[in-house]
C-alpha cells in the first residue's frame, strides 16, 4: 500500500499543467497565480507535500478538493454506496450468467452451445464496456421504453434504485461474464479429465453430482481467483459505465477532479480504488478455505 | 527440420482455424482502411454541412452524419488511424520497456529481480484503465504521445511479467549453462540465447495487448481523457453520438462496432497464435 500511495504522488506530481491557473483560469495574473500556489502548498518541496499528503490520508480526510474545498473523504462517502452497489451487483450477475454457461460448455464440448457460447465469450472480451452499455440503452431505453436512461435515484426509494440499476448492472456483468464463462469451462474441462472423476462415474454416482459436486467444487478456486484478478477490470468498467448511464460514482468523480485537474481528489479516489481492489482481493483469499477445505491459513 | 518448414508448421493450426483466418483478413483490412484513408473517405472528416445535421444512412452519407453534418464514415475510417497508430505504439512502448526488465529480472534474479518486480507488484494493483486515466492526468491530453505513453506505461507490468516467467524457465536450459561455460557474458546470453527463445509468448501476449491497447484508447477517447475533437478517433465519434441516441444511434453504434470489430479481431488471432505455438494450452482457454 505504501508504493501505491508513492506511485500515485509520482504520478501526479509530474503534471505539466498548473492547478492554480486550472482553478483561476489562463488569464489570472501572475500574482493570483502565485498565491494560490502558496494556499495549496504547491510552493512546498515535494519531500514536505509527500509528509502532508500522507499526514491526511492518516488522518483518513485524503486531503481538500481545490475545487469546493470540501474533505475528498466526504466526496468519496457519498459516491462509495452507488459503486459498490453497482460492481456488486455486476459481478454477481456474471457469475450467475457465468458459471453455468461454463458448465454446459464445459460438460458438451464441440457442442453448437459449446461453440456459440464460445464465441459470445470472445466477443464479450472484445466489446468494450461503454459500447454495450450504449446498445442497451438504445434497445431497452429508447426502443422499448423499459428503463430509465441516466441517473441512480435516491437510497430512500429502493424499487427506484434497483429499477436504475438494472442496465448498468447488466453492462458490468455480461462484459465479466464472458471472463468467468471462460475460466469456468476451461478449469472444469481439467478437473473433469482427473482420476477422481473417472472414479466416480465408475462408482455409478449421478452425472450431476459427479459435476457439481465434484467437478464445479474443485473449478471454483481457479474461477474465484480469476474474479478477484478482474476486480481492476470491472473497476475499469464501472468508470465507464457510470459515464455512459450519468450515474454518481467513484469513477465519474475520478472524471471529473482529472477534468478540473484537481489534485487531491484525483489522489483521493485513486487510492480508494485500489484500496476497494486490495480488500476484495484479500476477502477472496479468505474465501479459497470456505471453497476448498484442503486449504488451510497459518 | 528446415528453417521454412518449422516455421509453416507452427503456423498450420493457425491457417486450419477459420475464425483466426477472418481475424486476420480483418486486422489486415483495418491495416490498409488506416493506411490508405486519404483515397477511402468521401469527404473530408472534419468538413462541417449544418444543412446535413443527423442524415440516416443511406446513398448519400453511408453511415449517417452527425450534429455538425459531418460524414461519419470519413470519420470512422481517418479515426481508424489514431485507433491502430495508438494500439500499435502503446504496446511496443509497453514491449521496449517491460521486456527487457522482464529479462533482467528473470535472468539476474536476487536483489535485481527484488527490485524490479516490487514495482511491477505495485503497477499491477492499478487497472490499466485507471492507471493509463492518471498518467494521462499528469501528462495532459494536449498531443498523441501522451496518451499513447500513457497506454504504454499501463502495459508495462504485464510484459514484464511475461517476459520475467519465460526467461525463468529457458534459463534453465543446457544451452545456457553451454553458453555460460563457454565464457558468453550474461547480456549475450540474454540476447541471443534467451531473448529469442522467449520471444513466441511474448508476440502473443503483443497482439492480445495490441486489442487491450486499441480499447484503453478508446476508453479514454470517451471519457474526453484521449484525443481531443475535432480530431476524430472511435471513441470520441461514440461520446459525440451520446447525447442523441434516441434519434441518431448509427453516430455510436458504427464506431462502437468498429472498435468491437477489431479487438475481436486481435483477440481470437492472439489466441490462435497462442494455441498454435503453446501446445499445452491448446482447447484449453477459449
Amino acid at each position: 500500500m505504501g508504493g501505491v500511495l508513492l506511485i500515485v504522488f509520482i504520478i501526479l506530481r509530474i503534471m505539466p499543467a498548473d492547478p492554480a491557473i486550472a482553478i483561476l483560469g489562463e488569464s489570472a495574473s501572475e500574482e493570483s497565480v502565485k498565491e494560490m500556489r502558496i494556499k495549496l502548498g504547491l510552493d512546498r518541496p515535494l519531500s514536505v507535500q509527500f509528509f502532508y499528503y500522507v499526514k491526511e490520508i492518516f488522518r483518513g480526510e485524503f486531503g481538500k478538493s481545490f475545487r469546493d474545498h470540501k474533505l475528498v473523504i466526504s466526496h468519496i462517502r457519498e459516491m462509495i454506496p452507488h459503486t459498490l452497489l453497482l460492481t456488486i451487483s455486476g459481478v454477481m450477475l456474471s457469475l450467475i450468467i457465468g458459471i453455468p454457461s461454463g458448465i454446459i460448455s464445459a460438460t458438451r464440448r464441440n457442442s453448437v452451445f459449446d461453440h456459440s457460447s464460445r464465441l459470445f465469450a470472445l466477443m464479450g472480451i472484445s466489446m468494450p464496456a461503454f459500447y454495450l452499455g450504449i446498445l442497451l440503452l438504445i434497445l431497452f431505453s429508447f426502443k422499448l421504453s423499459l428503463f430509465p436512461v441516466a441517473g441512480a435515484g435516491e437510497f430512500s426509494d429502493p424499487v427506484g434504485v434497483i429499477y436504475r440499476l438494472v442496465l448498468p448492472a447488466l453492462t458490468l456483468g455480461l462484459v465479466q461474464a464472458a471472463v468467468v464463462m471462460r475460466i469456468t469451462r476451461s478449469s472444469m474441462l481439467e478437473i473433469l479429465n482427473q482420476d477422481f472423476i473417472r472414479t466416480a462415474r465408475a462408482k455409478g454416482i449421478r452425472e450431476s453430482i459427479v459435476v457439481y459436486k465434484h467437478g464445479l467444487r474443485n473449478s471454483l478456486i481457479s474461477v474465484v481467483t480469476v474474479a478477484g484478478l478482474n476486480m481492476g477490470h470491472l473497476m475499469g468498467g464501472a468508470v465507464l459505465t457510470e459515464t455512459v448511464f450519468s450515474r454518481p460514482g467513484l469513477g465519474k468523480l475520478l472524471v471529473e477532479g482529472i477534468t478540473a485537474r484537481d489534485y487531491p481528489l484525483v489522489q483521493g479516489t485513486l487510492l480508494f480504488i485500489i484500496l476497494m481492489i486490495i480488500i476484495i482481493n484479500f476477502l477472496i483469499d479468505l474465501c479459497y478455505g470456505l471453497i476448498d477445505p484442503r486449504v488451510k491459513y497459518e | 527440420m528446415e528453417k521454412g518448414s518449422r516455421s509453416r508448421s507452427a503456423l498450420k493450426p493457425l491457417t486450419h482455424n477459420w475464425l483466426a483466418v477472418t481475424g486476420f483478413i480483418v486486422i489486415c483490412s483495418v491495416t490498409l482502411m488506416a493506411s490508405f484513408a486519404p483515397l477511402i473517405v468521401r469527404y473530408d472528416p472534419g468538413r462541417q454541412d449544418l444543412s446535413r445535421q443527423f442524415a440516416a444512412p443511406g446513398r448519400e452519407y453511408w453511415f449517417g452524419t452527425d450534429y455538425y453534418g459531418r460524414d461519419i464514415y470519413s470519420r470512422v475510417i481517418w479515426g481508424s488511424r489514431i485507433s491502430l497508430f495508438v494500439g500499435v505504439l502503446a504496446a511496443c512502448f509497453g514491449m521496449i520497456i517491460g521486456v527487457p526488465l522482464g529479462l533482467a529480472a528473470g535472468f539476474f534474479g536476487q536483489r535485481i529481480d527484488n527490485i524490479i518486480m516490487r514495482i511491477i507488484d505495485m503497477l499491477m494493483a492499478f487497472p490499466p484503465l485507471i492507471l493509463a486515466m492518471a498518467i494521462v492526468a499528469a501528462l495532459g491530453t494536449e498531443n498523441l504521445a501522451n496518451i499513447t505513453m500513457a497506454i504504454g506505461m499501463a502495459l508495462i507490468p504485464q510484459f514484464t511479467r511475461v517476459a520475467r516467467a519465460e526467461t525463468l524457465s529457458v534459463k534453465e536450459n543446457d544451452y545456457i549453462e553451454a553458453a555460460r561455460s563457454l565464457g558468453a557474458s550474461s547480456w549475450r546470453i540474454i540476447l541471443v540465447h534467451v531473448l529469442p527463445n522467449c520471444l513466441a509468448p511474448i508476440i502473443v501476449m503483443f497482439t492480445l495487448f495490441m486489442a487491450n491497447a486499441i480499447r484503453v484508447e478508446a476508453s479514454l477517447s470517451f471519457l474526453g481523457l484521449g484525443v481531443q475533437p475535432p480530431t476524430p478517433t472511435w471513441g470520441n465519434i461514440i461520446s459525440d453520438g451520446r447525447d442523441y441516441l434516441h434519434f441518431a444511434p448509427w453516430i455510436s453504434t458504427i464506431s462502437g462496432a468498429a472498435i468491437m470489430v477489431t479487438v475481436f479481431a486481435f483477440n481470437i488471432v492472439g489466441d490462435a497464435l497462442r494455441d498454435a505455438w503453446d501446445p499445452r494450452l491448446r482447447g484449453k482457454i477459449r
